[in-house]
């Protein structure tokens, strides 16, 4: 009787895992800083109103990584089944690097550009790009 | 005649559960171009991850993540860039394995 209560406890208790999706960016060089962050919320018979949980992720990984740029960044989606799916969890997990120093933005590197004599566009110049290196 | 039949009907589940016979596949993101760098000068690297689930009783999902460190390892001091991660599962009998393959350009510093 007690065996079989803790087998039942277990079954509820234990959740299966199933990935939705995974994204990911470069892979900085130096790897030498690791952040991560995570958001999951309790959803109970599908009522959820809103993905607000999500949100908090962004502002954790710069909150690691004040004077840098985050990179490498692996993101991933899961949810955990419960009992008969009846409830469920939602779990977004994000980690990647912390690399000092600013990335180039798109209009830095569009006023490297050397304009060429016919007009055409040209071709990107070599940027350092020191965040990602 | 009957035995045939049983061994047949054996044999087939049997197969069924060892093999997969259908894929699907999730997903398949790819990740950005940076440093601009010519494509040759880059050194293609890839990397692969899977899990077996029955029934889909799994309790993590660190196979990405095994993946993932696999190919930062083959780039130890250089940027892994143009990451294709390509995310599907291979389908048996009440089983199945997610399988995740990650396909990136090394370029040196």
């Amino acid at each position: 009787m007690k065996f079989s209560f803790l087998g039942v406890l277990l079954v509820v208790l234990s959740g299966c895992v199933s990935l939705n999706s995974v994204s990911l960016t470069s892979v900085p060089a130096d790897r030498s800083k690791r952040v991560a962050a995570a958001s999951e919320r309790f959803i109970f018979m599908g009522f959820n109103f809103d993905n607000d949980y999500v949100n908090s992720i962004t502002s954790d990984l710069k909150t690691q990584c004040p004077n840098g740029t985050v990179s490498g960044v692996l993101t991933k989606s899961e949810s955990i089944n419960y009992f008969l799916f009846i409830f469920w969890k939602s779990r977004v997990s994000a980690s990647g690097y912390c690399v000092p120093g600013k990335m180039a933005s798109a209009n830095d590197i569009i006023r490297k550009r050397k304009p060429t004599d016919d007009g055409s566009d040209p071709a990107p110049a070599e940027t350092t790009e020191p965040a990602v290196q | 005649m009957m035995t045939k039949k049983i061994f047949l009907f054996i044999f087939t589940i049997t197969l069924s559960t060892l093999i997969g016979c259908t894929y699907s596949v999730h997903q398949v993101p790819l990740s950005d171009f940076r440093p601009y760098a010519d494509a040759k000068s880059g050194k293609p690297i890839e990397a692969r991850g899977s899990q077996f689930v029955v029934m889909g009783f799994a309790q993590e999902t660190s196979y990405v993540e095994n993946a993932y460190k696999q190919l930062q390892n083959q780039c130890t001091d250089g940027t892994v860039t143009g990451i294709a991660a390509k995310s599907y599962s291979e389908h048996g009998f009440f089983s199945w394995t997610n399988h995740i393959h990650m396909q990136g350009l090394c370029v040196q510093r």
